[in-house]
This record gives C-alpha cells, structure tokens and sequence, in this order.
C-alpha cells in the first residue's frame, strides 16, 4: 500500500497548498488603500540605463528622461522647447556660415552630492559621446556637426556650442543630449586631455590612447547600464533596483534641485514615489493584470483590444483613456526604379485608389487622422492649404491609368502595357513584416480596390530582418513604412534626397535635382517665414510625385488609473503622457 | 560498465563538434544582419531624422564583433571564387559579387570591374553640383548604386549606357566619360571572356586560426560565452538568470506529472477496457490535444483576476523581498508558479499515463502476478506492491529525456506568462541575432541531451541486470 498512500499523500498536499496559497496571498486586495507609486506597463524590458549607448524604446522613453536631464525639453501639447536644465531658451547667433548656440545652466541645478551642474560637466558629456570607442553610434548623429564648445571663466555655468549651420542644432544639443555629471562618470578624468575638437576630426590619433581604452571599456559596460552607484543624473527619480525581465523601479530624490523651480513647466514637477517599470510580454495578460489594477499606465498597442476594452466592467470602473496623436506617420512606400511604379501618373492613380479613410475606419478603429504628407495634421502652421488629399475615387484613377497607356488589351481582366517591348501585367507586391496584423489588413484593403481597375496586388509577409533588407537593397515595388518624426523643424534629407537612397532610408530612389536643393535649404533656413514657404514647395512635390501614399497618424491608445489626474497628454513624448507628472487625484487614499 | 561510460563521453566531442558546427553555419546563413541590428535599434519604426549608420561606424562595428574575421578554418569552394571575398564588408556587394563569380567565373575581371565601379563613385562625388548637372548627377550616382547591386546583363548594360548619356548633359561631366568607358570595357571583359568550368574546380582555402568559430569556440571551452550583443551583459549572467526560473518550474511539473500520471496509468491498466479506463484514456488525450498557450491564455483571463474570478497573479514570477517569514515566501511562490506549472503539466500526463497504463497490462499478463493472486493477495496488493515494481522501469528511463526540456523552457507560455526563463530569452535572442546567446543556448541543450541519453543507458543497466553494455 506504500507507494499508493504516498503518491495520494503528496498529490492532496499540493492541491491543498495552491487552494491556501490563492487565499492567503490575495487578502488584502479589496482595500483601497494605494501604494504610492505608479506601475507602467512595458512590453519588452529596458536593455540598459546609459543614456549614450542603449537604442531600445523602453530605456530611452520611458525610463532614462525621468533619472537624466537634458537642458531643453519639449513641451507634451505645445510642441515647442522649454528650458530645463537651461535657464531660458538658447541664444543662436550665425557666424559666417557657422553657428553659436549660447546656453546658460540653471543657478540652482546641482547634482546628487550637491555640486552644482556646470559647463563642464556639458563638455565632459560631449567627449564621451564623441570618444571613438563608446558604442554611442545612435546618438552620435546628433553631434556630429558640433566643432567646440566655448566656455567662459568668469561663469562656470555659462558654453558656447559651436557648430555648423544646420536647423537641427538646437534640438541636438539642447533635447537629445541628457547631461551626466563628470564625477560620476570620468572620476579619473580621463577624457580631460583630449579637447572636443581633437575628438571630431576623422580618425582622431587618440584611438589608440590607453587612457581612452580605459574610459570607453567603463564607459560600455554593464557598471553604467545598471548599477545604481554609475546611474546618476540631475532628474527627480534615482534608480533604485532592477530584477532583469520584471520590474524596474526608480524612486523620488528626497532634495531634489528641481523642487525650487516652483513648476515653471511640468518637467519640474514629480509626484509618485516610485515609478515601476512591468515587464509583460503578452497584451492579453497585460490587459488582466490592468483590470486587476496590478499595473496604473499601459500604451495599448493592438487597436482592436484596446477598443474592446470598453466591454470590461472592471476597467470602466477603474481607468480612463487618453488619445493624443503621435508624432509618427504610416504610409505606403512606392519603388520609383520600378518599371511599372516609376511612371508618375500610376503613382497618383494609385493614390485615388488607395481607400484612406476606409483603412482609418476598419483598420484602426478610428484611433487617427489621415495625413497628407511628412509634416504631420499638428503642426498646422507649416501645413500647405493648397494640398487636398487624394480622394478615393476609382474613375479618376482608371483614367490616370489609361492616360499612362495601361489597358485590358487581352480581355484577361488584368491590366497590360508594353514597357521595353514586352508585354507587361500591372501586378505588383505589397511588403510588410510578418506578424503585423495591422499592415497586412492595409494590404488587403489595397488589393480589393487595386482589382477593381484590374491590378494584381500580391501580399507578401517577410520575416523582420528579411524585410529590412529587402527594403536596403531597395527590392520591394510596394510596402508598408512608418516614421516617427521629430517635435521640432522637420528635416527628411534622410527620406527623400537622392543622397540617402544609398546607405539611407530612401528605399524610394525618389528625388530629383529640385527636390535635393529644397532639402537642403530647408536644413539651413533659420528665417521662419522663408521657411515655411520651403515646405510648402516641398510638400507639393511630395503630392505630386508621390513617394509615399501617405495614410494616417495614429493615435496613443493609453490607460491611466482613475486616481491619476496631470498626465499631460500630448504627442511630444513618447507614448504621449509625462510619468512623473501623474498625481493623485483628491479622495484617495495613499500610503505613505 | 565504466569502461562503456567512458567511450560514450569520449564520442560526445565528435558529436558535439558537429553540432557546434551546424548551429554556427546556419546563424551565419540567416538573413539579418548583426551589426546593422546592434546599430539601429529593433523597432517597427524608424526615426526619420535620424542619419541612420555610417559606414564608417559599421565597419568598426563589424571589427568590434569579430564579425570580418573568415568564418571557418577553410572554405570548400571552387577556383572561381577569391580566397577573401569575405573581406568585402558591405553584405549587398558581397552578394553581387558572388553573382556575377557564379555567372561568369571569372574573378580577376570581375574584380578589377568592381574597382573601378569604386573609382567611378568616388570621382562622381568630387564633380561639383551645378544647376546644369544637378539631375545628371543625381541619375549617374543612382545608376552605380544599383551596378553594385545588379548582375542581370540588360539591367547593366542599361545603367552604363545611361550614365554615359547623362554625361553629355554638362561640361563638367565629361571628365567621367573616361572612366566610365573604362568601366564599360572592363565588364565586357568580365562578360566575353567566363572562365565558368573553374566553378566545377574545387579548391580549398586556409585561413588558419584567426576565424570567427576558431575564437568562439576556444573561448566557449573555457567558459568564456562572450557578450550579449542586446544589453551587453555577459551571456554567462543572462544564461544564470534565466536558467533558474526555467529549472524551478520544470522540475516541480516534472514531478507532478508523475506523481498524478503514474496513478492515472494504473488505475486505467486495473480495469482495462471499463468505463472507467476510457474515461481517463480519453480525456487525457483532449487535454494533450489542447495548445498551453491556448489554456495559458484561458486560465488568466479568468483566473488571473481580470473580469472573472481573481484567484492568482496575472503574471511574472514571485519578487523577492528578504523580510517575509518562510511560509509567505513559500505561499508566495505557489501562488505564482501554479497557473504556469498547470500549463506545463498537463500536456504531459497523457504520454506518460500510456507508457505507465502499457507496462502495467504488461506486468498483469506476466506468471508472477497469477502466482500473486493464485496465494490469495487482494487486488490492491497485487497492484501496488507486486506488478507496480515492474513496469515502472520504462517510466524511469523516459525521465531521462526531459532534461533537454527542462532547460530550454517553452517559449510560448513563458512569454504569455512573462517569465524571464530560458525560452523567452532563447526567443528573444534569436529575433535580435544575439549569436553569443543563441550559440550558448543551443550547445548546452546539446550537452543535456546527450547526458540524458547517457543516463537513459546507464539506467535500463541499473535498473534490469539483463541489459548489459559489456561485450562478453
């Protein structure tokens, strides 16, 4: 009878300690007494806390803003930059065909050990950007027409960014570069006997510099990704603890400088205790976990669960949502090298046949607005009124087509040309990455209407990486592409000159000789109005060559805890909310 | 017998070599690009204004890495292809290259065509742009990008006549038509003179120990894993991290497969053919049939405390706090473990239940258990005590195939679960190229299965003296 008693034994020893287990753990979770903290959803995990070396959305986004400054940041709604680690806005004065972007520090700015914040600390930061050694390669771009920096002895907080005539400067030195403190960072001083503008010189001779090897191995390794003592800036939140794929905390300086600020904007202002970064790679369980109140922020990304969640009692009870708009657009990119794309007319029939609004309603709920070309629906200003978007009209599209000399010539309901001397079908591949649901519906829609006039739409889902090189080496006719673009002056040499179809990301060819002289005055153009009339022309030519069918701008689908109020909902920050700003709302309880 | 264990562990470096061999050979086959992944960041969208990497900072990249080492000691090919063309490091010239070598085999005039297609983009970059020459500019940059990237004959034969007609546009530009024209010959050289019968000439090429699986390997046989390329972290520590959760819950739904199979078997075995028997045969086999990540899904919408019944934690694994008694700790981790460990065990049972219900029919049939019953024991008896001892020797050996499994994890419910385990860093790795982690993953559920087949052996041996590895 042994072996029967014992294996009857355990099992009933195990039932009963999960039937215990689920009660024991789960009392107290009717009180409504809160924990005062904030704990953000986040689909994959940070990969590092240096601000200089990591790439992933998570660290950048949502965790490293709140520990580290930079001098300017932008406003969620307005869009426009406010000083932060900055006393005021930067003064921009053009020298010869240089510029001289003066920044002062705030007076009050100090550091955790209670020095204060100078221009040193600027050009220590710089430095280990442009050290040739630190895997700072997706940040590097941002400096890299920095020549020097001027500073001056009488003011310690007071440097001169000298630089080449770009519209960017400003947003690159003043927003992406966060500020570390040089004691922390370079305690040794090693970077000290290199100047910036020994640094910025092709092949700079101390590569080799063992003082440099010193410094960069430090510099990129894990003591700056994620231990606390080598995680330092001048934010509101100090880095406290993290268990790897689950929860990262960071929690609220006791004397934090910025308290003397008095709210000048909201990046002064810090309430949570802590901040909690979840990690949970599923939306299904995120979403339960939310219901749950186990989590108080989550960026929904799967449109249709996101819409469904107002069937949920328990989130109707406990949460609200936010839309803002994303600084980010979605569109179809054409293939200008391809024979059949690269006559201008089939581009612009395909964009009246292109359903936009339909795709906004079925294939994102409605959670967007359609948009018209890269200068997205907010910044109104800069907005050509000229541009009306492409209706969806199928009639306008045949004729364009029948203009371009496509016809049904052989009755097999599939449109025909002779392009070369060959008989050619009008059938063309539609790309997307596997696995996006989203982007495949987009193609489906497409390929309904395309067959209307007689266009084969084929679809065809790669694999991420295949995708990507696909695009590279510019062998897709027809794909998907989204681009975020940045709260400041838009600059898409980077899309649309005929620089960047090679190494760049004009996976279009697109562009002409007109269209690479307008990108390159716009980038130089400091007068506003001169300016605005440059993107005006340019959006003409976005229209009427058609380098993208521009779909749409979606929106954030975020989820707030009900006890939060002063999210600040706006597009200008990723995922559209600022974290520490959330406070609770009166009436509810927190624990102290 | 020790003599047996010994060659078996002596045959485990061949096979573990091949092994090794085949994970590398097809992570550098894949489609994907490490350094480009390292470069730019793995999201869906881009930033457009942004420069995306240079090819400066690739190149150093790729050196960082190792990555422009010859990935073997030598390479099998044929004379037509060069012993270096691995040193070119753009990845798309690469495989043009490789091309137009398979094409026309020729690889002294395709060479010295590729060279001056080189030359030919560093003079057109020298011209200075003029409102005349703009779009001829533009077109004849346009045209080398794409004879870099092309070998069809009529695509490039196109793009050389095209550049030489936009020469003519402005005066500047006829300084190009020279090299051009030279480039022009040089690839009808390429093309009139194919040496192809040399790709049917095999040759092989040293390069000796500087190669990419040379310095993996002698690293990897010294517990040096290498660098995570994602965080940078040490594989060793990503692996010690993730392997314990893995470890944990493998072995607890291990042994609760047992515990609740074994039971099931013999019950099923006793009344061989009842009601009872079906009962349990059939619904073992719907609950096999039943996807975890389906059920994984299921259990937390209405157990995880969603819009049902809130019971257990949605997700991830207990948190450690140092000042809990032992018996909330303890509570703790059952009340997180248990909806994951459900889905890892019940797929589980069936398999085992038929092995265990299969060597109990056995065992019932055998003269011994009628001699039980003939002296008068009790069914029960008979069962548990006489026929049990028996058939459990199959149920012990098959244990020795879940090692492997116990530590790969499943990748499916650790993601649904987000539990930071082997599979959802397995997982992760592979999506990012994250060689080093991938290479350290694969090898070591190669070393586990080889020792659980090893143990598999060396217990059929223990546990019945009729099998014996030694030759008599």
């Amino acid at each position: 009878m042994s072996i029967k008693n014992t294996l009857y034994t355990t099992l009933f020893i195990f039932l009963s300690i999960v039937v215990l287990s689920a009660f024991v753990s789960n009392t107290g979770n009717s009180s409504k007494v809160y924990k005062d903290e904030l704990n953000i959803h986040v689909l994959s995990d940070a990969t590092g806390l240096n601000p200089y070396t990591v790439s992933d959305a998570t660290s950048r986004r949502y965790v490293i803003p709140n520990i580290m400054q930079s001098m300017l940041y932008y406003d969620l709604q307005t869009m426009e930059l406010k000083p932060v680690l900055a006393k005021s806005l930067p003064e921009v004065k053009e020298v010869g065909d240089g510029l001289e972007i003066t920044y002062e520090i705030r007076p009050e700015a100090v550091w955790d050990n209670g020095t204060p914040v100078t221009a040193k600390d600027v050009i220590f930061s710089y430095k280990a950007i442009l050290c040739p050694k630190v895997n700072s390669d997706n940040i590097k771009s941002a400096v890299d027409y920095v020549k020097d920096i001027r500073t001056y002895p009488e003011d310690p907080k007071k440097y001169t960014v000298i630089c080449n005539k770009n519209i960017g400067a400003v947003e690159g030195t003043g927003y992406e570069i966060n500020i570390l403190p040089e004691y922390v960072y370079d305690a040794k001083g090693l970077l000290k006997k290199y100047t910036i503008t020994e640094l910025t010189v092709e092949n700079p001779k101390c590569a080799d510099d063992e003082n440099v090897k010193e410094f960069s191995d430090f510099f990129n390794s894990q003591q700056t990704m994620r231990e606390a003592a080598f995680v330092q800036g001048s934010g509101a939140y100090k880095f406290v603890s993290w268990e790897t794929g689950q929860r990262l905390i960071l929690e609220r300086k006791k004397n934090w400088w910025g308290d003397k600020i008095n709210k000048e904007n909201i990046f002064f202002e810090a309430y949570p205790k802590r901040l909690v970064y979840v990690t949970i790679n599923s939306f299904t369980t995120a979403l339960t976990a939310l219901k749950n109140e186990k989590l108080d922020f989550i960026y929904v990304t799967p449109v249709k669960d996101y819409v469904d969640l107002d069937n949920s009692p328990k989130f109707k009870k406990n949460f609200y949502k936010v839309e803002p708009v994303q600084l980010a657009y979605q569109a179809i990119g054409l293939n200008h090298k391809d024979k059949i794309l690269s006559d201008v007319k089939v581009r612009q029939a395909l964009c009246y046949l292109t359903n936009v609004d339909q795709m906004v309603e079925k294939v994102i709920y409605n959670k967007g607005v359609r948009t018209n070309s890269t200068i997205l629906p907010m910044k109104k200003n800069l907005i050509n009124p000229a541009i009306k978007p492409y209706p969806f009209d199928i009639e306008k599209g045949k004729a364009l087509l029948k203009e371009a000399g496509w016809k049904d010539s052989d009755g097999d309901g599939v449109l025909d040309k002779i392009i070369d001397g060959k008989k050619t079908d009008f059938e063309v591949t539609y790309n997307y990455n596997s696995g996006n649901s989203l982007r495949e519906m987009v193609g489906l829609l497409m390929q309904r209407s395309f067959h209307q006039v007689g266009i084969n739409l084929t679809i065809k889902s790669l694999e991420w990486s295949l995708y990507q090189d696909e695009l590279k080496k510019h062998n897709c006719q027809m794909w998907y592409q989204g681009w975020v673009s940045s709260p400041g002056l838009d600059d898409n040499k980077q899309l649309f000159h005929t620089s960047a179809a090679n190494g760049g990301s004009n996976y279009m060819s697109f562009g002409n000789a007109k269209t690479d002289k307008l990108l390159d005055e716009i980038r130089e153009e400091f007068d506003v109005n001169k300016r605005k009339e440059l993107y005006y022309q340019m959006q003409v030519m976005e229209h009427e060559q058609v380098p993208y069918i521009f779909l749409y701008v979606q929106k954030y689908r975020d989820c707030v805890h009900n006890r939060f109020e002063n999210i600040n909902a706006g597009p200008s920050a990723y995922p559209g909310v600022w974290f520490a700003g959330f406070r609770v709302k009166k009436g509810y309880k927190v624990e102290n | 017998m020790l003599k047996y264990i010994f060659k078996r562990i002596l045959l485990f470096i061949p096979t573990l070599f091949i092994i090794s061999l085949l994970t590398f050979f097809l992570s550098t086959n894949v489609p994907g690009d490490p350094v480009e992944q390292m470069l730019n960041s793995n999201s869906e969208m881009g930033s457009s204004a942004k420069a995306q990497a240079a090819e400066k900072a690739y190149i150093a990249k790729r050196k960082q890495l190792g990555l422009d080492l010859p990935t073997f000691y030598f390479t099998i090919s044929n004379q037509a292809t060069p012993k270096d063309l691995y040193a070119i490091p753009k990845k798309f010239h690469r495989e043009n290259l490789t091309k137009l070598i398979d094409k026309y085999g020729n690889w002294n005039e395709i060479n010295t065509y590729y060279n001056s297609l080189k030359e030919l983009d560093v003079a057109i970059g020298n011209v200075e742009s003029d409102s005349v020459n703009a779009d001829a500019i533009i077109t004849i940059k346009a045209d080398i990008q794409q004879l870099f990237v092309e070998s069809d004959d009529n695509a490039v034969q196109l793009a050389l006549k095209d550049m030489q007609t936009q020469t003519k546009v402005a005066e500047n530009l006829s300084v190009l038509s020279a090299q051009i024209t030279k480039t022009e010959n040089l690839y009808k050289e390429v093309v009139s003179k194919p040496t192809v019968s040399k790709k049917f000439i095999p040759a092989i090429h040293w390069y000796g120990f500087r190669n990419q699986y040379h310095q993996w390997i002698t690293k990897f046989m010294k517990g040096d894993f290498g660098i995570s390329y994602q965080d940078e972290k040490p594989v060793k520590t990503v692996i010690w991290e993730a392997i314990r959760w893995t470890v944990l819950l493998s072995i607890i739904s291990i042994f609760l497969t047992y515990l609740i199979a074994i039971p099931l078997g013999i019950v099923s075995a006793a009344n061989k053919g009842s009601m009872k028997d079906q009962t349990i045969s059939t619904s073992l086999f719907i609950l096999y049939s039943l996807p975890s990540f389906w059920v994984a899904t299921l259990l937390i919408m209405f157990f995880g405390g969603g819009d049902f019944f809130n019971l257990f934690p949605s997700f991830g694994v207990p948190q450690s706090t140092e000042n809990m008694s032992f018996f909330a700790k303890f509570t703790n981790y059952v009340w997180h473990l248990t909806l994951p460990i459900i889905c890892y065990t019940y797929g589980g049972l069936a398999f085992i239940s038929r092995q265990m219900r299969g060597a109990m029919v056995n065992s019932l049939s055998q003269d011994y258990v009628r001699t039980a019953r003939a002296k008068g024991l009790d069914e029960e008896k008979v069962l548990w005590k006489h026929a049990i001892k028996n058939s459990l020797l199959p149920i012990i050996t098959l244990f020795a195939n879940v090692f492997p499994l116990a530590i790969s994890g499943a990748v499916a419910l650790e993601l649904i679960f987000s539990i930071p385990g082997m599979g959802k860093t397995a997982y992760e790795a592979l999506v990012a190229r994250n060689y080093p982690v991938v290479y350290t993953i694969v090898m070591f559920s190669a070393i586990l299965t080889l020792v659980g087949y090893l143990v598999a052996d060396i217990l059929y041996a223990v546990v019945d003296p009729r099998i014996s590895y030694n030759k008599k």
